[in-house]
């Protein structure tokens, strides 16, 4: 991503740049004001230590009275003490604090964007990387944009100044000083512009590194580097990064170097030459006094620094316009997945008809011609191979997707015609990658904020999943801070335990439809059994979905629909399928097989 | 409340006694020496030089010309002298720019990569509990992870100290020279060292407290973010949650800002004033009555002693700093060299191998250091050399630790025999490479398709080994439909072009490692849980038959799987309960027939 470098027209910079400062002016004007306040103020204080040279060694040179001379040094210290407590009072209370503000407000808008997003955003690598991820990360372009504007402006008026105090004193000076920093921009460019290159070659390299040194770093490897060699493969890695990077210094190390030194060897020549010219004019000609000289010197750093930093600022809005141009799609960017105008009511039937999906315009369909049914009360179970379109089927079923073609209908009317909301709340779902968050148990189970009066809801629930005997041996109970995201000493529950807690969310949500992707994937056959029971029990006038490759846990279902690459393929009661003779019996057969020969040797004698 | 104590514990920051900061910065300073040799010493002559040059050419030379005019010098002596320094000061800046550019920089690779690899073989040498226990692996990730950082620190620290004292010296001299009353004017930094301390100190709590509060900020914003979380956060009404965590952490940042703001910038305001009011206007108000007044001093003096003022007091106002930087280094390294000098609790001997023989496990007992309770008790065990042995219980029974043991990744009470010899006896590597095994939570690297076949460095003529390993899981055909076959590489981690492949083909490629090697005993650990029905069945079948001259271990809940074993080890809180052919024990009829039952119930005839 950052690798490939890619060329706004000013145009573009200039509107995306003014895009976001209108967003910033919109949450808070104060940060604009007070950031361009201090950029004045910094460029103007620039100006005055120049005077306050000029006219104290001018008075040195004159030979004036030291009362005279020391009053120059005193009001100097007056306005430098005035001048502090502003700068003091903006960086250490004012910056900060509107700075949080900022960063609460404009996040929060972010988010809720974030949210509106259709999901297939969030598949889509391109997408993902270069607005999700670019959002997440920009918030340094954000301020960065203030921050270069206030300095921007500061290095505007700190070089006109500069410069004129400059030319009121010598002429020829001030064009030297001008001539010599431009110079000296141009080759820094040009080292910039080689250091840039460098830094992407090793980069590209230190994400190899990177990526070595977490293996050998996280405790996930630790058994594999013990009990195969694969340890020598990486550390071959390693050093074969190291010989290209070696490469690298050789040949842009030398360059950046030369170019380096050159920048080097004109400074000081410069300053010498500068040092001798103002002594000509101050010793022989007599046209500069002792402050011109003292200026001079001074100013001979100043200059060059302030105009290679206002062309780098400048150069920043490239920068920063190639972050907001992705802020601003992702901010305007419109969901496809809208909300129709009906609230979904209760579930009565889900209906689907010739439904096909594919991820991308290019992929191969997902799903393609599928018809099922499904109505209230009624266990449903969706079978099949890895990749046969199961666990897409259940996210075209919330609506996270909408079809590439055909209609899925809930009460008769297609789910675009709902809010997105009430259908969501009408169904709870667990999935097969379902997330633990940090926060209490809980939390985890509400899904969100948890009060006190829902505890007996809770604990209900855990009961469903058979999480209960767990509970009880947790000594906060419901209140263990699950994770260890911000306690050191937070619960790290199993496989098995958090997928408990996963299933007692659908079971607190009281959902009208709640579909089971793969629930019972890393819970021991014990578990897995008291699961199937209480789903059972727990279904009675509910709808449940569920999905899986164990056929054992789906054949008492009302229904079980055969899923084959994309296709459903058979569909029926376990009896119905087992009598077809089809995929189904083939597959349930290879499962049962070993069973049930065993089971027969126990039940003979 | 219980974050408020987290953030106090934070701030008590650790000492460590002057000897041991010594000790720690010379153990890096051996390690950067080992890496290239007289890196410190060059980098150290290059800074005095640049600094030496940077204070003639700035300071000296001004002064020098300054007070030639007040001596009544003429001007083509002056720029004479001017003209002639230039030379020397251009070649220094020559050679110390190429230095940095270039020589210093390999330097610093060569030490990164000699330190790294020593960091990389140690951690794959340390006993297994460094990682698996919360109490060592703390200190182990940071030294992996701060050890190239460090070098760079202690070589930073250094150069910065050079720099400093030469700096310090130079100006102090000239200030000398000048009028050793000037001196007195550095005496306000110095009395204002203890503000810059408070400083520092108030600037650290507002940032302790400041992190624990980004960190829940920055946990909020993943779940926005994060893909994983997407389809939760549609769901539930986990958003409003957590946009309200994330606005309350925002509003205590404010108020943390609040708190220590007024403070930090009247104790900043009161630093700056000391230093650029009144010490430096002072010392030139003091300059211009010495010139002006009473004639002692020249123009030049008076123009270089507020820069020479400033940076002498700079340099005694960071002293501390100097100092605070070796400890905050001798902090990490202290992690480093914890990590190097551990030594292994697990050693290998050096018997050789058997040709053969059975592993034999009598009276063992294990507990996990730091746990209370056993998590392995009295077992008693055969592996025999051309078994099929099962392992089933529930998660929990202690199965994957008994593997471990198995492995030589832990040593346990008891005895563990292979061959009728202990397993101690043996070297390490040659023991352990007698088993191959596939654990529950395998990795797929981020190497070549072949390269984790295989798992160690290709060598010749292992094409023909990798293609029937793949052959033989299964991923043959998955594996050549990619344009560059079996070279391919897994994830997209730094391959734009790399393969992802599915939780079935991960598992299938971690089991190709199985077939690609000459074992003696294959382990699996859960092997089959991401395999659809039709691909376990397939995979069992053809394990089976490639483990007709080995042992095979295999654990698994899915007690289906036991049925083919030669023999059965039910266990349960650590303990085998039952043991025998899957017909013994059903005929048995205790807890193993109890729990298959239940498991077969579902798919009894109908």
């Amino acid at each position: 991503m950052a690798e490939k470098k890619k060329k706004l027209s000013h145009k573009s910079v200039i509107k995306y740049n003014l895009w976001l400062f209108r967003l910033i002016w919109k949450y808070t004007p104060g940060y604009v004001i007070g950031m361009v306040t201090e950029g004045v103020l910094w460029g103007v204080n620039n100006a005055i230590g120049s005077i306050y040279t000029l006219w104290l060694f001018d008075a040195l040179g004159e030979g004036r009275a030291l009362g005279e001379t020391l009053s120059i040094i005193a009001g100097y210290a007056i306005y430098l003490s005035l001048f502090y407590i502003f700068h003091n009072w903006y960086w250490k209370i004012y910056n900060p604090k509107i700075r949080e503000r900022l960063h609460i407000k404009l996040h929060s808008d972010m988010f809720k964007q974030a949210l509106r997003i259709d999901l297939e955003k969030y598949d889509d690598p391109e997408f993902y990387n270069d607005f999700i991820f670019a959002m997440d990360t920009s918030f340094s372009h954000v301020t960065g944009l203030v921050e270069d504007t206030g300095k921007l402006i500061n290095r505007i008026i700190a070089s006109l100044t500069l410069t004129g105090v400059l030319f009121s004193i010598d002429a020829v000076m001030a064009v030297v000083i001008f001539t010599v920093s431009v110079i000296r921009i141009v080759l820094s460019m040009l080292k910039n512009k080689s250091n840039f290159k460098w830094s992407t070659e090793i980069n590209k390299r230190s994400r190899k590194d990177a990526y070595i040194k977490r293996v050998f770093k996280l405790p996930d490897y630790a058994k594999e580097l013990r009990t195969t060699h694969v340890r020598e493969n990486l550390l071959r890695e390693h050093a074969k990064n190291t010989d290209e990077k070696l490469g690298l210094i050789k040949r842009y190390g030398t360059q950046v170097g030369v170019l380096w030194a050159i920048i080097a060897v004109i400074n000081e020549a410069t300053t010498i030459g500068l040092m001798v010219l103002m002594l000509y004019k101050v010793m022989v000609t007599g046209t500069v006094g002792l402050g011109g000289f003292a200026v001079a010197m001074n100013a001979v750093w100043r200059v060059s620094w302030l105009l290679s930093d206002l062309v780098d600022r400048v150069m920043k809005y490239h920068e920063h316009g190639l972050y907001i141009e992705k802020m601003m799609n992702f901010m305007q960017c419109e969901p496809k997945i809208v909300d129709g105008a009906l609230e979904a009511g209760e579930f009565e039937s889900l209906c689907i008809r010739g439904l096909g999906f594919s991820y991308t315009e290019k992929a191969p369909l997902a799903l393609d011609g599928v018809d099922i049914e499904i109505h209230r009360g009624e266990k449903i179970a969706i079978v099949g191979y890895n990749g046969a379109g199961k666990t897409t089927l259940t996210k075209l079923i919330m609506r996270l997707y909408d079809p590439t073609s055909g209609e899925v209908l809930y009460n008769g009317k297609p789910l675009c015609e709902y809010t997105v909301s009430s259908l969501r709340r009408r169904m709870a779902a667990v999935f097969q990658d379902y997330r633990i968050f940090a926060g209490s148990i809980a939390e985890n189970v509400v899904g969100g904020e948890y009060r006190s009066e829902n505890e007996q809801a809770v604990l209900a629930a855990l009961k469903k999943s058979t999480f209960d005997t767990k509970l009880e041996k947790l000594e906060n109970g419901l209140d263990t801070q699950l994770t260890r995201e911000f306690e050191d000493n937070g619960t790290q529950l199993s496989g098995g335990e958090a997928q408990k807690v996963a299933i007692a969310r659908a079971f607190y949500k009281e959902a009208d439809l709640i579909i089971l992707d793969e629930p019972s994937s890393a819970l021991d056959p014990d578990a897995e059994y008291a699961l199937n029971t209480a789903i059972s029990e727990y279904a009675e006038g509910r709808t449940v979905v569920f999905i899986s490759h164990r056929l054992s846990t789906t054949r008492h279902a009302d229904r079980i629909y055969m899923f084959d690459s994309g296709h459903l393929v058979e569909s029926g009661t376990h009896e119905e399928l087992i009598a077809l003779g089809g995929k189904y019996a083939y597959m349930f057969d290879l499962q049962a097989q070993k069973y049930r020969s065993s089971q027969t040797q126990k039940a003979e004698p | 409340m219980a974050r408020k104590k987290k953030a106090e514990n934070k701030s008590e920051k650790k000492k460590l006694p002057l000897k041991r900061v010594v000790q720690n910065n010379l153990f890096m300073l051996k390690l950067i020496h080992k890496g290239a040799p007289f890196t410190i010493l060059s980098m150290v002559l290059i800074s005095v030089l640049e600094a030496l040059t940077g204070f003639i050419s700035g300071s000296y030379m001004l002064r020098f010309a300054l007070n030639g005019i007040n001596e009544g010098k003429s001007f083509s002596e002056i720029a004479g002298v001017l003209a002639l320094s230039l030379i020397p000061i251009a070649v220094m800046m020559v050679v110390a720019r190429w230095y940095w550019c270039r020589s210093y920089r390999m330097r610093m690779t060569r030490i990164k990569q000699y330190i790294f690899s020593r960091a990389y073989k140690k951690a794959s040498e340390v006993d297994l509990s460094c990682y698996e226990n919360p109490k060592y692996y703390d200190d182990l990730a940071k030294a992996i992870e701060e050890c190239g950082n460090r070098a760079e620190a202690v070589n930073g620290s250094i150069e910065m100290l050079a720099y400093r004292i030469v700096n310090f010296s130079a100006n102090f001299a000239l200030l000398f020279a000048i009028d050793p009353l000037l001196l007195l004017f550095v005496l306000i930094p110095i009395a204002a060292v203890p503000i810059q301390k408070k400083i520092n100190k108030v600037g650290y709590d507002k940032n302790m407290e400041t992190t624990e509060e980004n960190r829940r900020k920055d946990y909020s914003r993943r779940t926005f973010y994060l893909a994983d979380y997407a389809k939760e956060m549609r769901l539930l009404d986990m958003p409003v949650f957590m946009l309200e965590r994330f606005r309350a952490s925002g509003e205590r940042v404010v108020g943390i800002i609040k708190k220590y703001g007024f403070k930090m910038a009247t104790l900043q305001y009161i630093m700056t004033e000391c230093n650029e009011v009144i010490a430096s206007l002072g010392a030139m108000a003091y300059a211009v009555w010495q010139t002006v007044g009473t004639g002692r001093m020249g123009f030049g003096d008076c123009l270089v002693v507020v820069n020479s003022i400033q940076n002498v007091a700079y340099s005694v106002t960071n002293s501390a700093d100097t100092f605070l930087r070796f400890h905050d280094n001798a902090l990490y390294i202290e992690n480093l060299r914890k990590f190097f000098e551990y030594e292994e609790k697990i050693k290998g001997g050096d018997k050789p191998l058997p040709e053969s023989g059975d592993i034999v496990l009598d009276g063992v007992s294990f507990k996990y250091d730091g746990a209370s309770d056993y998590t392995l008790k009295n077992l008693s065990m055969r592996f025999g050399k051309n078994e099929k042995i099962a392992i089933v219980g529930h998660n929990g029974a202690g199965k994957s630790t008994l593997v471990k043991l198995l492995l030589r990744l832990y040593d346990a009470e008891g005895s563990i025999t292979y061959g009728d010899e202990d397993i101690k006896d043996f070297d390490l590597t040659e023991y352990r490479d007698i088993f191959a095994s596939v654990m529950q939570d395998f990795h797929i690297f981020s190497l070549s398709a072949s390269e984790n076949v295989l798992l160690r460095p290709m060598r010749e003529g292992d094409e023909k080994t990798v293609a029937e390993a793949i052959e033989k899981s299964g991923l043959k055909e998955k594996i050549e439909s990619f344009p560059r076959g079996v070279d391919t590489m897994m994830t997209k981690e730094f391959d734009k072009d790399g393969e992802v492949l599915s939780g079935g083909q991960a598992q299938k490629l971690a089991i190709s490692y199985v077939y690609s090697r000459e074992n003696r005993f294959v382990i699996l650990d859960e092997p089959s849980s991401a395999l659809d029905p039709i691909a376990e069945y397939e995979m069992y079948e053809r394990m089976t038959e490639a483990c007709n001259d080995c042992g095979m271990i295999f654990i698994s809940h899915r007690l289906s799987s036991a049925v083919i074993a030669d023999r059965i080890y039910l266990m349960e809180n650590g303990e085998i309960i039952e043991t025998g052919t899957h017909a013994s024990l059903m005929e048995k009829n205790g807890r193993y027939a109890e729990m298959f039952r239940k498991q077969a119930q579902n798919y009894a005839e109908v």
